[in-house]
């Protein structure tokens, strides 16, 4: 009785030790798999960290008045990738900030701001100190405008701005540029254009550089005798009235993005034009459609698709993407991006991969000319088109991007007038307050190299601008080019011209 | 064998395991990194590189709004900008030292204080030595005249210059060679500046005598003045001493130019605080117990709501100022401010002289300056003070940003005009070497003799009865 069953019991232990060995070596492998994991992470963490961040590991333990830097800046050589004499440098500096820091809360006599607050005013000081126009601190209001912005709703006037520098007599003077007004926005409304220069909002000075530039000057020349007495006591007065009634860049940057039926008065210099134009708007919220534009055209018996894109806002790859499948592609894409400001990166690239995929869609020069290669995604089974861009010089940033890309790639032609040149990326970091702060980021280039930054894109098909809209088309439909000889090796090209 | 099988099986899977979490963040990344959303003009999903540097507060309450921790935010920040900006210009990007200067004084900047203040060791070297009121030079004052030649009106006494040999009145032509023709004042001084125990040469044109001097000054460290002081009416004996700050030298400078009026049979005295923006609270408690027989200077508030009173020092109470022995007289402005305000505060309090001219600045706070360790210093407002009377004389404002209140209210009201200010400079161009020569055009100061001179007639009287 007890032998069988012992024999039994003995089969059955055996088979409970197997499952207990699987499950143990089970366990042991997802553990492993986690260990690995975290620890990957952990190192890719460090890796990541850049001194300032090893600095945070540094200075935490250094709570209250500490005043050594030995054990900080020990602890920083060992694991920095500076020099020793910097990270000593850094660590004392962040130190610095600490104790500062720790010594107001305990002796500032009234009661302090909150530590939000505090934080905020510190990122501000930070960023005003590189002393880049595009670089700034943004209140939470100003990031959700931002974001609304990115999904398509713009405020205030309504045109995409950007800031022009000039460099004169050593001193660097900043202009709101008009980039494009978006479609049925006040600004295009009350006729704005591309590269017109905001000089005045309400009559107040829009202060791109310091009030008493001309002033210091005319100084310099009347000490030099080169100026009379007269003329240093009107730049003394207009500098005076400048000071009392001017700007400041930032917030004349947020007036002109904020706001709805409120009136405004702006003064623009417009290139080619003497006098500066008074220009008298409403503000209003501005719902923009990335795709305005999807049907087929017919130039000349020959029919193509045409589409045109007036903004990056997200999600507009994929607006472009549906309204290109209801298209006759066979004969050729005429991608319009004329008055197109830019806007999202992420959109920019699907939209290029999708008429000209593989290869390099963008280069990005970062920090320390680091050159980092932004690819167009590979697509599957997917005829390509013969491409022409229409450019004309509301055509900016990734919009700019896009072109240079299929101009690059020998993917399309442009056709058009010269585009406005802004290669500068900025990337927006909010924070957990909902503040936030923009840097200069990088500087785009095409896949060959070819730079828009100031100077913009020069068609390769150039119309005059004016140039009535059937002429326009007839030359893109004209300029539609066959695949170049690098994508009917991947088998996808097809076509010829007439 | 069948264990040593199953062993291997398993150290197989858990080896796998390990490699396949160590590389998942790998195969989670694909070849092409997630693109870092970039905001161009219209703006894009943002990153979250500062999310994980900042914590959740304590036993947040759900609703509370985020919170951020300036250190933590500076370091993030920091980091962020050294790892990712790009200056656009191809400019330099500002270092670490700089970039903590400017979170620092971003950070001070939010309290609205703005004699809170971060200095830079540069700053704090600068304001050093303006405190300990030594400097390294000859020990000359230097003027304009008015066909704008620079001017000696006076070697300091036992100084280098003195002691060389300089005179009031000499004209400067040439400093070690270089003309001076055609520089300013302030240019020259910079010249004959320099470290201790070097030499400059200095070409003088002295009136009456023919030929150039030249002179070679060692330069040593000079006490500067802060005091001016004269028996400003002979007749009547009234004494004038000007204080131009409260340095660590001014309690005695003050003592010594006190004492000298005193001996020269000095019968009333007129304390010009005007345009003295303040300086070392113990200072200050100094001078005010010269003139104060006893109880509070001032009334300081700490942190915690705690008065308590700063009593007039005995020690201090040399010669016959704090017996009441001779009227006073104590000039002031709006720019007068923190520790003069605090005398000047304490004589109207105590009733030991007469305020005339203008409302004073009023700053009533005190700071206190905190040295750090790579050589800069940061300098807090640590208490409120108050008059003995307990006055809060710091300026208030409205919504609008009009004061309101703050600053002390002389007893006799007299304001100097423009025009005023005009005649006193041509006064002073015309004679630079006599002092006395603008006070004419002085209402503030003609009013303050005026005043005294009819107590001394009163007095005459009284002791003629």
């Amino acid at each position: 009785m007890t032998a069988p069953r012992r024999h039994r019991d003995g089969r059955s232990r055996r088979s409970q030790g197997s499952a207990l060995f699987a499950a143990g070596v089970f366990l042991l492998t997802g553990g492993a798999f986690v260990a690995g994991y975290r620890l990957r992470t952990h190192r890719g963490q460090d890796a990541r960290l850049t001194p300032a961040a090893q600095l945070a590991q540094a200075a935490s333990p250094h709570a209250g008045r500490a005043t050594t830097v030995a054990g900080n800046a020990a602890s920083a050589r060992t694991s920095a990738p500076y020099s020793q004499d910097r990270s000593r440098h850094a660590s004392a500096a962040a130190e610095t900030f600490e104790n500062v820091y720790n010594l107001v809360r305990e002796h500032y006599v009234d009661p302090l701001p909150s530590e939000t607050l505090m934080s905020r005013g510190t990122v501000k000081g930070i960023i005003a100190a590189l002393n880049d126009p595009n670089s700034y601190f943004l209140e939470p209001a100003q990031v959700s405008l931002l974001q609304a912005e990115a999904e398509g709703r713009f405020a205030g006037i309504g045109a995409v701005t950007a800031l022009r520098s000039t460099k004169k007599d050593g001193v660097t003077e900043h202009k709101i540029a008009v980039v494009a007004p978006l479609p049925g926005s006040p600004a295009e409304k009350a006729g704005l254009k591309p590269r017109d220069i905001i000089t005045h909002i309400d009559g107040k000075w829009v202060l791109g550089a310091s009030p008493l530039l001309d002033y210091n000057r005319i100084l310099k020349k009347y000490e030099g005798d080169g100026a009379s007495e007269e003329e240093l006591d009107r730049a003394a007065d207009s500098a005076r009235k400048k000071i009392s009634s001017g700007i400041r860049l930032h917030a004349a940057l947020g007036l002109l993005r904020q706001g709805s039926g409120t009136r405004r008065v702006l003064t623009v210099e417009r290139p080619g034009v003497a006098k500066p134009l008074r220009i008298e708007l409403t503000t209003a919220v501005t719902q923009v459609d990335p795709v305005v534009e999807a049907r087929p055209i017919t130039v000349n018996h020959r029919q193509a698709a045409y589409v045109k894109v007036r903004a990056f806002t997200e999600g507009a790859d994929e607006a472009f993407r549906r309204a290109l499948e209801g298209l006759p592609t066979e004969n050729g894409v005429v991608l319009d991006l004329r008055g197109n400001p830019g806007g999202s990166l992420k959109a920019a690239q699907a939209i290029e991969a999708a008429l000209s995929p593989g290869g390099t869609f963008l280069v990005e020069t970062g920090a320390n000319g680091k050159k980092r290669p932004l690819s167009s995604p590979l697509q599957m089974g997917r005829k390509l088109p013969r491409v022409a861009v229409l450019v004309d010089s509301g055509t900016a940033s990734t919009a700019e991007a896009v072109a240079a890309a299929l101009q690059d790639k020998q993917a399309g032609t442009l056709v058009g007038t010269r585009t406005f040149g802004d290669g500068l990326m900025q990337t927006l970091y909010p924070l957990p307050d909902g503040s936030g702060f923009t840097l200069t980021t990088g500087r785009m280039s095409g896949p060959r190299g070819t730079s828009w930054d100031r100077n913009g894109l020069t068609p390769k098909v150039a119309l005059k601008s004016g140039a009535p809209e059937s002429a326009v088309l007839a030359q893109a439909v004209a300029a539609l080019r066959p695949a170049t000889l690098a994508q009917s090796r991947t088998g996808a090209g097809s076509g010829s011209v007439k | 064998m069948r264990s040593f099988v199953k062993g291997f099986v398993a150290l197989s899977l858990v080896c796998a395991g390990f490699f396949c979490g160590f590389n998942a963040d790998v195969l989670r990344d694909a070849p092409h990194a997630p693109v870092q959303a970039t905001l161009y003009r219209l703006g894009a999903a943002p990153p979250t590189l500062l999310a994980r540097l900042t914590r959740p507060r304590p036993a947040e309450a759900a609703g509370e709004e985020a919170y951020l921790d300036p250190t933590e935010t500076y370091l993030a920040t920091l980091n962020t900008v050294r790892s990712d900006f790009v200056h656009p210009a191809g400019g330099t990007v500002p270092d670490t030292t700089r970039l903590t200067y400017a979170a620092i004084n971003g950070m001070l900047g939010t309290l609205q204080d703005r004699y809170t203040e971060f200095w830079t060791p540069k700053e704090y070297r600068a304001n050093m030595e303006e405190t300990s009121g030594v400097f390294a030079g000859i020990g000359a004052k230097l003027d304009s005249t008015k066909d704008n030649r620079v001017l000696i009106t006076e070697p300091l006494e036992n100084s280098p210059a003195a002691r060389s040999g300089v005179q009031p009145g000499d004209i400067v032509l040439a400093v070690n060679g270089k003309p001076t023709l055609g520089l300013t004042v302030d240019k020259v001084i910079e010249m004959i500046k320099g470290d201790a125990g070097t030499s400059v040469r200095l070409t003088l044109e002295r009136p009456g005598s023919k030929k150039p001097v030249t002179l070679a000054i060692k330069r040593a460290f000079v006490q500067s003045p802060v005091i001016e002081w004269r028996m400003e009416d002979e007749k009547n004996r009234i004494g004038y001493i000007y204080l131009e700050m409260f340095n660590e030298q001014a309690d005695q400078q003050f003592a010594a130019a006190l004492a000298k009026l005193e001996k020269q049979g000095m019968r009333a005295l007129i304390f010009d605080l005007r345009d003295n923006p303040g300086g070392l609270l113990n200072v200050c408690r100094e001078i005010a117990s010269r003139f104060i027989p006893d109880g509070p200077v001032v009334w300081v508030k700490e942190k915690n709501g705690q008065m308590s009173p700063m009593n007039v020092l005995k020690r201090k109470h040399e010669g016959r100022l704090s017996t009441g022995a001779y009227p006073v007289v104590v000039l002031v402005n709006g720019s007068s401010a923190s520790a003069s305000e605090i005398v000047s505060g304490a004589i109207k309090d105590h009733g030991v002289g007469t305020l005339v001219g203008t409302t004073t600045y009023g700053k009533g706070l005190v700071q206190t300056i905190i040295p750090l360790a790579d050589d800069s210093a940061v300098k807090i407002t640590t208490q409120h003070y108050f008059t003995p009377n307990k006055t809060d004389i710091n300026r208030k404002f409205d919504a609008n940003g009009k004061q309101i209140a703050g600053g002390i209210q002389p007893d006799v009201n007299v304001a100097l005009t423009d025009a005023d200010m005009d005649r006193m400079q041509m006064a002073r161009r015309a004679n630079p070497l006599d002092r006395k020569a603008p006070d004419r055009f002085d209402p503030q100061m003609q009013k303050g003799l005026e005043i005294l001179r009819t107590r001394l007639a009163a007095q005459t009287a009284r002791n003629s009865e």
